[in-house]
């Protein structure tokens, strides 16, 4: 088996630690993961038991390894890694490092680091991701990952809804939600809804203080419902986004999918690129667009379970499929 | 603004009008206006936090004072249907996209620059002789108006007018842009009358088209602005 040595923290909450979970989960007959705790991202000893004990995976202090030429280091979304100094340490041993940075934005230093010859090999989620970092790494090796999501975390269910349900879910950042979002969930025309969010905190409860939240809403802060859970319980993930965020992937809709919830998501990310219009989701411009596919799917329940079924099989069997993502990591962290 | 008011008052309408002026005005609650500190109209937004902490209302309806009044505004607060503010939206940028903007810029020049901050729709010119504004959605309105022309001056050296940006920062706050256009709310408010003779205003459909083109429409506002 190949040793990769990971700084980043696999986890059940949040877009990169859940990546780094699923991957470990992908790789676990071809890839012994070692997770580095080390100065700038120092593992506490109840994270460290907790990374061990959940992914059977070894936690070390980097002072105890042996980390030299012919070693490989995966560093995925971890903010502090060029700021803190870690990865020139790691780049003093010569070892090599690949890199995921899973935003649209630099992180403090990484341009610096490019530059400075740290970084190996990049990996990129996306074309648009790639297009919003080209000044940064046109120099360096990239491969195309994507991004795995474990079916298995996400089973299909078959919604049975007393009252259609339309909801989203993200972290709870303020760009993340159009200027709009709540009148803009109320304008779609649906007589009768519940309209569920997660997550929801006191900086959006201040953004959108000028709407009285009815109760058709529901707004939960993050990680009160398990995701799967939470996304069980949608008919539609209807995700528009602020003007100033452009998604990298888009996990959260991938795993919408993978349950059955259709998604119903903005054109101008890359969500074209795994939602077919009008098979598997809808991907909508113009407000009129959001309006008539949500109408279409809360009027006529067997295109809504048609399209639910299509959606996740979609999604699991070409978006998620296993032996096709463990190619590419095997390429993505093999020299 | 007299003849304003006492045109509203003679149609029933008797809301408190709340008005910056040099001289005491008839029929209004008049507070001592500041010396021009912006162009393009950009003042407006400083009157009306004014006049916010002066008087506090849920809603704030800001008027021309060459507006007349042909009926009383029934039931206005409802055809917002949830959004914190209405802007009269008056033609499709598509129709007038080579048109002089007035700011040394196109119309469709302007429709690039409000798409590529967030308007989804098809941009619209408006106009900021009558509006609507939810009190807890000032500080926001004012946040994304003021952005798009700071905007607008740092990367493409515009001096957009304030008609300009509160119509950039509706079409991002407002739900469904079709309840905001003048079509779908021409028995509330118009302008730019086509004169259609010396005839006295009043309550009746008559044809309207915006003076830089457009499709023209059959409207019978309850307010008309004269400017």
């Amino acid at each position: 088996m190949q040793r990769v040595y990971l700084v980043g923290r696999p986890g059940e909450v949040g877009g990169a630690a859940t990546k780094l979970a699923d991957l470990i989960d992908l790789l676990d007959t071809t890839i012994e993961f070692v997770v580095i705790s080390m100065p700038g991202m120092q593992l506490t000893k109840k994270e460290s038991i907790r990374i061990q004990k959940a992914y059977k995976i070894r936690v070390a202090d980097w002072k105890e390894l042996d980390l030299d030429r012919e070693a490989v280091v995966l560093a995925v979304c971890e903010k502090a890694f060029f700021s803190s100094g870690a990865a020139a340490r790691i780049k003093d041993r010569g070892t090599r490092i690949v890199w995921s940075n899973e935003m649209m934005w630099p992180f403090d230093g990484e341009a610096d680091a490019v530059n400075a010859g740290v970084v190996d090999r990049v990996l990129l989620v996306s074309q648009h991701q790639k297009e919003a970092f080209a000044n940064i790494y046109n120099e360096v090796e990239s491969c195309l990952t994507g991004n795995f999501v474990s079916p298995e975390r996400f089973p299909f269910r078959v919604r049975e809804n007393p009252i259609f349900t339309i909801g989203r879910l993200s972290r709870p950042d303020p760009d993340k939600y159009p200027a709009n979002f709540p009148v803009f969930y109320e304008a779609l025309g649906l007589t009768e809804a519940r309209f569920r969010v997660m997550a929801w905190d006191e900086k959006l409860k201040k953004r959108y203080a000028w709407h009285k939240f009815g109760r058709s809403w529901e707004v939960l802060p993050a990680n009160r419902e398990e995701a799967n859970a939470f996304l069980g319980s949608l008919d539609l993930f209807v995700y528009p986004l602020g003007h100033k965020v452009k998604e990298s992937w888009g996990r959260a809709v991938v795993e919408a999918m993978l349950t059955g919830c259709v998604p119903v998501v903005p054109k101008g990310h890359n969500f074209n690129n795994f939602v077919t219009h009008g098979e598997s989701g809808y991907v909508c411009g113009p407000f009129e667009e959001y309006k008539e596919a949500v109408l279409e799917m809360s009027e006529n329940y067997s295109s809504r379970k048609r399209m639910a079924k299509q959606a996740s099989e979609a999604a699991r069997e070409k978006i998620c499929a296993r032996e096709q993502h463990r190619k590419i990591w095997q390429e993505a962290l093999t020299f | 603004m007299a003849k304003c008011v006492a045109s509203a008052r003679a149609r029933g309408c008797f809301k408190e009008f709340v008005v910056f002026a040099e001289n005491e005005i008839e029929g209004c609650v008049c507070y001592q206006v500041l010396e021009e500190q912006e162009k393009g109209g950009w003042d407006v937004l400083h009157y009306l936090k004014l006049g916010m902490r002066q008087r506090k209302f849920e809603y704030y309806i800001w008027i021309d004072p060459y507006s007349y009044f042909v009926r009383n505004l029934q039931g206005i607060l409802s055809r917002l249907n949830g959004s914190p503010v209405h802007v009269p939206l008056l033609v499709p940028i598509c129709e007038v996209e080579n048109m002089d903007a007035g700011c040394n810029t196109s119309w469709g020049s302007l429709a690039a620059l409000m798409k590529n901050r967030g308007i989804i729709d098809v941009p619209y010119v408006t106009a900021d002789s009558f509006w609507i504004v939810k009190h807890e959605a000032v500080e926001l309105l004012e946040e994304y108006a003021v952005g798009f022309r700071n905007d607008c001056r740092r990367e493409e050296d515009l001096d957009i007018s304030v008609a300009v940006g509160l119509g950039y920062a509706m079409q991002l706050l407002c739900g469904d842009p079709e309840r905001h256009r003048l079509e779908s709310t021409s028995d509330i408010w118009a302008n730019y009358l086509l004169r259609q003779g010396n005839t006295e205003l009043c309550a009746e459909e008559r044809l309207w088209r915006h003076p830089i083109g457009g499709r023209e429409l059959k409207v019978n506002p309850a307010i008309w602005h004269l400017g």
